[in-house]
């Protein structure tokens, strides 16, 4: 077997030389955040309201009484907080700096945009380096911007929002993130718009020790739908790298909003993300999330089910080898009656990984009419394979119906047998195997991002059987 | 010390000796105390437990004086029973060791009053069950003791009573030689005013088949915590709980199979009807330890919800860390199945029987798996 | 005396109207039967004449011996004498057999009194055996685990019991084999009597060669288009019922 550290997108792993013209160096403190509000020109309220939120990322506990042992190695003092070539970003690839357009290019980013995407949102490091939307959508009142310009541009649709979806006070990184967010986007579709493409983040880690922490809020107004996706990838660097994002989601009366997100990061990455959606009377809020890469993930997409009738659904994938925890799940929380959710995760754990499902699903007091349907399935390939499943269900009153059902199981060696017979390699086989294990979720993403996944798991067996 | 008057030198010695080994003890099971975390709202273990009201209670409860009564019934079996003795060493240390899902410290209390309860060590076949009873109006913290030899079948019943204001803090540990077969049944009542029990079990299977099942009534307020280790292939551990709960009832039952050893099959059913305010909290937890391929662990907790003022918690963990496992865990709440109601209703039988027939078959489900 | 049903209104609970104007009457005695393609409103009508939550009368009447059924609640009706065994019958979890049945032999007696044990499981036993049903049936869960046919031999054996003046057969032939359906159709015929009428529902014609019916009726789209004898289900045997469709053109 291979022994060297296992580097799944291939086309992820590479680095550009650093060419910063602004550095907040290591750690994180009111100079860093002032260093952060001249480098972006912010209003005076929002650098007041940044160094609220530090101290109270200062004053909060570590949550080490239920996360996994992995977080204690999560150093702050040593990240960089902001790393910028400036904070305004291009609207033309032709205009952002080479380096990184070149990266993209390596990344395929300006490919999709014109073969599949409405818009494109390109982050390198702590800034936007592209942003761009196809016109008709400008006319029709679409807004797709960085969170920075958002705040600057749109502040009455912005703020009345910021922060209102995860609070300052959630939890110790949604302060962190609030002191040090940069980056991300900004969306609003007005009311009954509906995107035929998807709108794309790409997030982009090239320099080492980075924190990188991006904020995002997406508004759908009423009966308004989208699909956003987002891509992540970094080098693999000696030195621990923080991605810890924020994103928020607004679906008003009747809106849709699918958020996509495939993680690749190298597995020097933290990746401690919050992200959490607003469904209202009749509005649908879907999260499709697959973790590939990272060293340490813990990431619970949640739907707050606030309005009567709305419905929110996680499908998750998850893929632990060696050296990596995907600690994913999803939160459902139950908060008007005749609500609907659906959690659906499946994770699949190779050599010494391992992947954990952490879910919460709760039904509020006196709400009638809810319904909540939970499947976990774990895959081990192998014997030192590690899974766990930590759920956490809560239901008031006799007028809902929630159920969970979880499964453990390995690959059938006698179906191995059958297709060894028949000529394939072992890994050839158990890739088969895996992506059939999979197959159902990976139909819930978009065809350019599942194309995309079956040839990452094919590698990845390769790579660990082959 | 006051020896009696007619004591040998050898017997004096050996009393002095004794007593000086409990007060060893004792001294500890204070320190033990001292060490020991208070469960507290921070503790994964007590996620719903309450501990700040609950806990302390129970701790003042202990500190004070105890006014225990206790009952036994023999039956036909006299020679499997023996009393606890306080100075019994081996048996102390046993529950010293015992494994805990968050009371620590709460052990550590029972300890100090080590000595009530009883050791049975089961090595012919029984014919009936042996039955043991504990009873109180204020505080009990009886201990015990169930060994099964290789190859004997036997069957323990033990009842608990907490009447009136009662609080009973019991320990039990069994221990099950390789093709032994055990069943326990645990029925814990009170007579509906506000009796508390904490009930902490520790089953060791060695290569035997064991059943235990643990029912509770009018209680106020009951903490299970039951711990079962499965340490050699071809056992077969079974678990399971059967429980009406209603009015201000606050059931929190913790529960973990360990799979130490492979080849190993052990499966849990906890089921719980809820009505009026109550409130019931189950945190399972399978543990497959590496190396222990092969084996087969189940889980699953059902809740019948009868009121819009009951509230449920469930939380079925898994950890695997070996090969070839064939795990399950599932857990559903929800209300009365609305077919089954009306094909009752269809044949006459009026609303009322027809909520209590269906409530007493589902949790019949589990005590008829029990008895098997 | 006898069951009348007058321009029956039905939905699915805030659904599509099912049953649109049902006129029917049977007299006690007789053995009616009701055929007609799948989506007539068959099972629909059984259900709403029972009172099954998912569905609400929007108009019309139907009387039980001058009774108001549908003031009456689900075990009401079942008290005052209406059965219905179901086409697909109902597990019901932890709940024996025996215990099920004493408790809706119970219902029936006055406040207070208690089914006598010995005689109950004398009957039990008997009809059981009449039935060809293993008499470990009576300590098994309520259809729990039983294959379709049990099921189908469980509701006729409740039937038998319970003694109803108004009997209605939901598909009871569908998943039986030759020789359950010959046992369950001598188990029905033995219960005919002038003080208890039937109401068959079926698709087949070999149901009713054994259940002889008096009356025959065929539903379609919620209403009864045709009622004749028992040439019907002759013609609807060798014709399906497409004459239906051609008729409505």
């Amino acid at each position: 077997m291979d022994e060297t550290p296992f580097q799944m997108d291939t086309r992820g792993a590479f680095s550009m030389p650093e060419n910063h013209k602004y550095d907040a160096g290591y750690g994180l403190t009111e100079e860093t955040i002032d260093y952060i509000c001249d480098a972006k020109g912010e209003p005076d309220w929002l650098r007041q309201f940044r160094k609220d939120a530090l101290k109270k990322f200062n004053e909060m506990p570590m949550p080490y009484h239920w996360a996994p042992e992995g977080i204690r190695n999560v150093d702050f003092e040593n990240f960089r907080y902001y790393l910028s070539h400036g904070a305004t970003p291009s609207r033309s690839w032709d205009e952002v700096p080479e380096d990184m357009k070149r990266t993209f290019e390596r990344l395929g980013v300006p490919e999709q945009e014109r073969a599949f995407l409405a818009g494109v949102d390109a982050q390198y490091d702590s800034e936007t380096a592209y942003t761009n939307m196809r016109e008709e959508l400008q006319k029709q009142g679409v807004i797709f911007v960085n969170s920075t310009e958002g705040l600057k541009e749109y502040e009455h649709i912005f703020r009345p929002w910021f922060g209102k979806v995860i609070p300052v006070g959630d939890n110790k990184f949604s302060a962190l993130n609030h002191a040090a967010f940069s980056g991300g986007s900004f969306i609003y579709v007005p009311k009954g718009v509906k995107l035929a493409q998807p709108l794309q983040a790409y997030f982009r880690i090239n320099s080492e020790s980075m924190g990188q922490f991006e904020r995002t809020l997406i508004i759908a107004d009423e009966g308004a739908e989208l699909m956003y996706m987002e891509g992540c990838t970094a080098p693999q660097y000696d030195s621990a790298t923080l991605h810890s994002g924020v994103v928020e989601l607004v679906a008003l009366k009747g809106a849709k909003i699918q958020y996509v997100t495939v993680q690749n990061w190298s597995t020097n990455v933290y990746n401690l993300v919050i992200q959490r959606g607003l469904a209202m009377e009749d509005a649908e809020i879907r999260w499709i999330d697959c973790n590939l890469g990272s060293g340490l993930t813990m990431k619970y997409p949640a739907v707050v089910l606030q309005g009567r009738r709305a419905r929110g659904e996680v499908v998750s994938i998850s893929l632990a080898h060696s050296g990596q925890l995907q600690d994913t799940g999803a939160r459902m929380i139950h908060a008007a009656p005749e609500t609907t959710s659906n959690i659906v995760a499946k994770s699949i754990s190779i050599g010494e990984g391992r992947a954990s499902y952490r879910g919460e699903v709760k039904v509020l007091k006196g709400m009638k009419g809810c319904k909540n349907n939970t499947e976990c399935d774990a895959l081990l390939i192998n014997p030192i394979s590690r899974t766990d499943t930590y759920p956490a269900i809560t239901v008031n009153g006799n007028a809902s119906a929630v159920q969970h059902e979880a499964s453990v199981s390995q690959v059938d060696e006698e179906m191995l047998f059958y297709l060894q017979q028949r000529g394939l390699t072992r890994a050839q086989a158990m890739s088969l195997a895996v992506n059939g294990f999979i197959n159902d979720l990976v139909k819930e993403f978009p065809m350019e991002y599942s194309v995309e996944l079956r040839r990452l798991i094919d590698l990845e067996m390769e790579d660990s059987i082959g | 010390m006051d020896f009696p008057q007619n004591m040998s030198m050898e017997e004096a010695f050996a009393l002095a000796e004794a007593e000086a080994r409990l007060n060893a003890a004792l001294q500890e099971s204070k320190v033990r105390f001292d060490k020991a975390e208070m469960p507290n709202r921070l503790n994964e273990d007590w996620r719903f437990g309450r501990p700040h009201v609950y806990a302390r209670e129970w701790a003042a409860r202990f500190k004070d004086g105890e006014n225990c009564f206790e009952y036994v019934g023999f039956d036909n079996s006299d020679e499997h029973i023996t009393r606890l003795t306080a100075d019994d060493e081996d048996l102390r240390q046993t529950e010293m060791l015992m494994p805990t899902i968050g009371s620590d410290a709460l052990l550590a209390l029972h300890l100090k009053r080590f000595g009530d309860g009883h050791v049975l060590y089961i090595e012919e076949d029984t014919k009936e069950p042996i039955c043991l009873g504990y009873g109180t109006r204020w505080a009990a913290s009886p201990s015990t003791f169930i060994m099964v030899a290789p190859g004997v079948k036997a069957e323990v019943a033990i009842t608990y009573a907490c009447l009136e204001i009662g609080y009973i803090f019991a320990t039990c540990n069994i221990q099950v030689a390789e093709g032994a077969e055990l069943k326990v049944r645990v029925n814990t009542w009170g007579d509906g005013a506000d009796g508390r029990c904490m009930l902490i079990t520790n089953i060791q299977n060695m290569g035997g088949k064991v059943a235990h099942l643990t029912e509770y009534q009018g209680l106020r307020w009951v903490r299970e915590e039951t711990v079962a280790e499965i340490y050699a292939p071809g056992s077969e551990t079974k678990l399971f709980s059967a429980n009406k709960l209603g009015e201000n009832a606050v059931l929190d039952q913790h529960t973990k199979q360990i799979h130490h050893a492979g080849g190993a099959t052990s499966d849990l059913l906890y089921k719980n009807v809820l009505d009026g305010n109550a409130t019931a909290t189950f945190a399972g937890n399978i543990y497959v330890a590496p190396g222990a391929h092969n084996t087969d662990a189940y889980q699953s907790n059902r809740n019948l919800m009868l009121s819009e003022d009951a509230t449920v918690n469930s939380l079925p963990g898994l950890e695997i860390l070996a090969d070839k496992v064939r795990c399950s865990h599932g857990s559903a709440s929800g209300p009365m199945d609305e077919e089954q109601l009306f094909y009752l209703l269809s044949r006459g039988i009026p609303t009322y029987e027809a909520h209590q027939l269906i409530a007493d078959g589902f949790l019949n489900e589990a005590i008829e798996k029990f008895k098997g | 005396m006898s069951l009348v049903i007058k321009n029956l209104h039905a939905r699915v609970k805030d659904g599509a109207p099912i049953l649109n104007g049902i006129n029917l009457e049977i007299p006690k005695g007789e053995v009616h039967a009701i055929m007609g393609p799948n989506g007539s409103g068959k099972s629909t009508l059984s259900k709403v004449l029972c009172g099954h939550p998912d569905y609400e009368v929007t108009a019309g009447s139907a009387e039980m011996d001058g009774q108001d059924l549908f003031a009456m609640s689900v075990d009401e009706r079942s008290r005052a004498g209406l059965f219905l065994a179901f086409q697909y019958p109902v597990e019901v979890p932890g709940v024996t057999n025996a215990n099920f049945m004493r408790a809706a032999l119970k219902a029936r007696l006055p406040e207070g009194e208690e089914v006598d044990a010995v005689s109950f499981y004398k009957e039990l036993r008997g009809k059981m055996k009449q039935l060809g049903m293993d008499p470990k049936f009576t300590a098994r869960a309520v259809n729990e685990g039983f294959s379709g046919g049990e099921k189908k031999r469980n509701d006729i054996l409740q039937m038998m019991m319970l003694n109803p003046s108004y009997a209605i057969l939901d598909e009871t032939d569908s998943g039986l084999d030759v020789d359950a359906l010959r046992i369950v159709s001598e188990g029905v015929n033995a219960m005919r009597a002038p003080f208890r009428s039937f109401l068959v529902i079926t698709h087949y014609k070999r149901l009713l060669d054994y259940i002889r019916p008096d009356v025959v009726h065929v539903l379609y789209q919620g209403q009864i288009v045709r009622t004749a004898g028992f040439e019907m289900v002759d013609y609807i045997e060798q014709h399906g019922f497409d004459f239906l469709k051609t008729s409505e053109e």
